[in-house]
């Protein structure tokens, strides 16, 4: 018996579980009959004896039912523990078999530790952003009312009097509908007083949502009248941190605005309301009784809660109806409105949405290419290592075993990848988190403390998996097949089968076409983020620092006062050494703001659906010497404008152009339809500004001074000679020499608020992480490319050599070298590109003055994979070019 | 002596040990062997012997193989496991400490 078949009658020796029953019979028989046969022996009749064994046995049925119980729980315990023993000694193999070639495995390692890392960090960020639910009873069935006018191309929030019809009429459709108001406070404390966010609501709010509170209770029916009542509400965040978790803060008031506040109740962790921002203390609604008459004031937010079965669809249409009769009735202050419905989640999380889709795609072609190049490497190694295993063949190991073994091997790569990439998602979480700014960190308080949670954990587990099979059964099949044709001629060196050598090139060509996918798409992003930064924004934002200062308190209260603060403000930070011109105003650029409607004198009375409409900017100092802001026509402000002089204006080029005919506008007047008593003189015309977004036109603008019309929140702008930045601790000396109690926030330089501000940020984000990804699959595409080649060169090196011998110069023998590396990186870049057309359309809403068949994108892409691919063959084909006939031949 | 005795708990399992520590057993020889050595004073049903022998083969204190009796028929026999072993020297000295100590009361 040769000794492989003996190993194998080893393998075999273990019974299979249906002979136990037989065994057992066998070994009580044998037992009986060598009693009686002794029995006999001794001078028993057979019979006698028969009788005795039989009795000296007890029951046999019971022995044998009860043995054969007994045997078969053994064999099954035995079997499970030699399954358990099976993979223990696997997955110790393959430990060892990495351990044997620890660069290899620290690159597998390092290739799918990022992969995983970069996906699971990104569907943390996915999950928390658009798959976990909004923390309310029932969200699916809550939505956000916006009125729009313009008819339909603007909108709003609504005016009071519409949202008490809307509630009167909207009863078959809603079951209920309330308002919030988004405000920032400011709360006395022992350190000076604090900038918190808060917001003001109807008292059914909370009940609205299905929030219940954790200590003492919401508002309540008849809190949120006119003038509103002294209490507040915590959230769970404020009450922990400011309050220390005190289990008796109901006891507790709080100076908010200069006004004592009881607090009545705290809300739960995990609370949070991202359409009024990050805000940390609730009131009831204040507004007074002559605000809530108007019916042309816009400020009241609404969320309604659908009637079970009632689409957002259904809504728009019942509100709609509401609005066209409210038009009728009242058309000076409703005509050419309407209404836009829509869901709360899509309130929340629509402005992410597609950045985070677009990572998401992303960083899975990232993880794809990762696993094609690690597919790539195992299998040349699967190859490598035929001998051994055409040996364990030889010895008896099934091909059932071996590709169990070799997908033990790359699933051990796999989840220690996991494990190093689940660190980096951590930290990447952490990042990712951090380059978010700080006013859009605010629409997205879910963001706020982000972790990779138990979800996360369970996808990169199930990550990790999956790309051990990917990229694991493949390789384990060649190579077990390989192991075959390897057992046959166990001294001849193993030559790379036909398959193997065409799933090789085509995962490099997979690999070249994904990344040219992704660098067409960074590239597009990155050329529409330029395109945009270089659009002139109106102003000039380099060497501008800004820093917000509201006025809070009983001392504020009168117009004299606000006026006569920020003009001693500005008269000090002037004469800071390094100003060169001070100003403020009550919205920087690029933040948005409120919109009046107006009607030119002397022009014909416009029909009220398209009335005028103007951003409006109250302003103080050199403001637009500060920002930068050319004067195109008249005059700008000056100190002689005030409550004593006639009302002034400066407008904008785009609202003198538009709105004013005849190209005279300065000397004309207007009227707003929301102060009908006053008019307005246009004293100068100023160059546009984006006082909205970066990425849209710049709208009307209308400024007036703040001395006319005086202000309790204004951000300060300063123009430095040097850094501005440098200038933030004398701002908030300036701040607090004038009142220790006011609080200075947003103190940034205006290049900040540009790059914060949402235009820029939607593209600069997804950039910097799309290239990110897009660096690191080139970096993969070039070593997939390079082991494809060095591998064909090391396989015909023979070949080779004979060509050498034969006459070929070494210029030849590169070309034939670069001419596989050329092909595959040719098919991979047509790939890439037939893949990145459709591709593209993800990123259509990110690109700014760029097609998405950009053609100077797609030729700076296909060149860069190009070089890159060259570079990656020149190595082998240098190797090539230095072939030696006499080693090609000793080599046999 | 035919008079048996009814067997203490665990005294037949450290009986089939002993048994097996003089070499591979088949159970008829395991039963022959503590009939003969105990003068027939101890009388173990043979079913209760079978299910002993296969517990402590679940336990690993011994193991079992097919092989051909002196009459060459197939016949299991048991062997001792080195967990086996150990358990048989543990079982014995528990057992002579708890005899000596019952004799002691019983001639006091």
């Amino acid at each position: 018996m040769n000794p492989f078949e003996q190993v194998r009658r080893l393998r075999r020796a273990r019974p299979p579980e249906q002979t136990v029953a037989r065994d057992v019979d066998d070994e009580l028989r044998f037992h009986l009959e060598s009693r009686i046969e002794e029995l006999v022996g001794s001078g028993l009749d057979s019979a006698a004896a028969r009788e005795r064994a039989a009795r000296e046995f007890g029951n046999v049925e019971a022995a044998r039912s009860e043995l054969t119980a007994l045997n078969r729980r053994t064999a099954a315990r035995r079997a499970r523990t030699r399954r358990l023993n099976d993979l223990w000694l696997d997955v110790r193999f393959a430990l060892r078999t990495w351990r044997r070639r620890p660069a290899m495995a620290v690159a597998l390692l390092a290739i799918l530790a990022l992969g995983i890392g970069a996906n699971s960090a990104i569907f943390t960020v996915v999950n928390a952003a658009l798959l976990a639910p909004l923390p309310y009873r029932d969200a699916h069935q809550l939505v956000h009312l916006w009125e729009t006018h313009q008819n339909g191309a603007e909108v709003s929030e609504a005016s009071y009097p519409d949202f008490v019809d809307w509630r009167a009429q909207g009863g078959g459709t809603f079951d209920g509908l309330e308002g919030y108001d988004p405000t920032n406070v400011t709360v006395a404390g022992a350190g000076g007083a604090r900038m918190t966010a808060g917001a003001r609501v109807s008292a059914g709010f909370f009940d609205l949502l299905g929030v219940a509170p954790l200590l003492g209770r919401t508002f309540r029916a008849g809190e949120d009248v006119p003038g509103g009542t002294d209490i507040a509400i915590l959230s769970h965040r404020y009450w922990r941190t400011e309050l220390g978790g005190d289990p008796g803060a109901l006891d507790r008031t709080i100076v908010v605005d200069g006004r004592t506040r009881r607090i009545v109740g705290v809300l739960p962790p995990g609370f949070h309301f991202a359409p009024a921002g990050d805000a940390l203390l609730w009131f009831p609604l204040d507004r007074t009784a002559q605000t809530r008459d108007q019916r042309f004031n816009h400020w009241l937010n609404v969320v309604g809660r659908l009637r079970p079965g009632v689409r957002p669809d259904a809504a728009r249409t019942a509100v709609g109806v509401i609005m066209d009769r409210l038009a009728a009735t009242y058309p000076e202050t409703n005509s050419g409105r309407g209404i836009r419905v829509v869901p709360l989640r899509d309130e929340v999380t629509g402005d992410v949405r597609p950045i985070l889709l677009v990572l998401a795609v992303a960083v899975g072609l990232l993880l794809l290419i990762a696993c094609a190049n690690v597919a790539g490497i195992l299998i040349a190694q699967a190859l490598g290592r035929a001998r051994e295993l055409a040996v364990r063949t030889a010895i008896g190991a099934t091909r059932l075993r071996l590709v169990r073994q070799l997908l033990t091997e790359s699933l051990a790569i796999s989840t220690a990848g996991a494990a190093v990439g689940l660190a980096l998602a951590y930290g990447g979480v952490r990042l990712l988190v951090a380059a978010i700014p700080a006013g859009m960190m605010d629409g997205m308080p879910f963001l706020a403390d982000l972790r990779p949670d138990p979800w996360s954990l369970v996808f990169t587990a199930g990550l990790a998996t999956l790309a051990g099979l990917a990229f694991g059964t493949i390789p384990a099949l060649i190579a077990s097949s390989a192991a075959g044709i390897g057992a046959a001629r166990l001294s001849a060196r193993f030559t790379l089968s036909r398959p193997g050598v065409r799933l090789r090139d085509a995962l490099v060509v997979g690999e070249v076409a994904l990344t040219v996918v992704l660098l067409i798409g960074a590239g597009l992003v990155g050329r529409s983020l330029l395109t945009l930064l270089r659009e002139d924004p109106g102003f000039r934002a380099e060497r501008v620092l800004t820093a917000r200062v509201p006025l809070a308190g009983a001392a504020y209260g009168n117009a004299q006062a606000q006026r006569r603060f920020f003009e001693e403000l500005l008269g000090s930070v002037r004469a800071l050494p390094g100003v060169l011109d001070a100003g403020a105003v009550t919205n920087v650029p690029l933040v948005g703001g409120g919109t009046n409607t107006f009607r030119v004198e002397g022009e014909p009375e416009p029909p009220a659906a398209t009335r005028p409409e103007a951003v409006m900017r109250g302003v103080a100092g050199g403001y637009f010497g500060a920002m930068g802001i050319p004067l195109l026509a008249g005059r700008a402000f000056g100190p002689g404008d005030d409550s004593a002089a006639a009302p002034v204006i400066v407008i904008s080029q785009a609202t003198a152009r538009r709105h004013v005919p005849g190209g005279q506008a300065v000397g004309r007047r207007l009227r707003f339809y929301a102060f009908p008593t006053a008019t307005w003189e246009v004293v100068g015309v100023v160059g546009d500004v984006k006082t909205g977004r970066l990425d849209t036109p710049a709208p009307p603008t209308i400024y007036y001074s703040h001395l006319q019309a005086p202000q309790n929140r204004m951000t300060l702008v300063l123009r430095t000679a040097g850094d501005p930045a440098s200038l933030r601790a004398a701002v908030r000396a300036a701040v607090r020499t004038l009142d220790p109690e006011l609080p200075v926030y947003q103190l940034q330089s205006m290049e900040q608020v540009v790059a914060d501000s949402p235009a820029v940020f939607a593209r600069r984000f997804p950039l910097v992480l799309m290239g990110f990804f897009a660096a690191v699959a080139l970096l993969l595409a070039g070593l997939g490319v390079y082991g494809v080649v060095a591998f064909g060169v090391a396989q015909r090196r023979h070949e080779l050599g004979i060509r050498a011998a034969l006459g070929a110069t070494p210029r030849r023998l590169m070309r034939l070298v670069i001419r596989h590396g050329a092909l595959l990186a040719a098919v991979g870049g047509v790939g890439g590109v037939l893949l990145a057309v459709p591709a593209a359309r993800l990123v259509a809403g990110m690109l700014y003055g760029v097609p998405i068949t950009d053609a100077l994108t797609y030729t700076v892409v296909l060149a860069t994979v190009g070089g890159a691919v060259l570079l990656a063959t020149a190595i082998p084909a240098r190797r090539a070019a230095g072939s030696d006939p006499a080693t090609a031949l000793r080599a046999e | 002596m035919g008079a048996s005795l009814n067997l203490l708990q665990g005294t037949l399992d450290v009986l089939v040990l002993k048994a097996l520590a003089w070499g591979p057993r088949h159970g008829y020889a395991t039963a022959r062997w503590i009939r003969d050595t105990t003068d027939e004073t101890i009388l173990v049903e043979d079913r209760a012997l079978y299910v002993a022998l296969h517990r402590l083969e679940a336990q690993g204190l011994i193991e079992a193989e097919w092989g051909a009796s002196d009459n060459n028929r197939r016949a299991r026999y048991y062997r001792l496991t080195p967990p086996g072993r150990a358990a048989l020297r543990a079982k014995s000295r528990e057992w002579t400490v708890y005899a000596t100590a019952v004799f002691k009361a019983l001639r006091a």
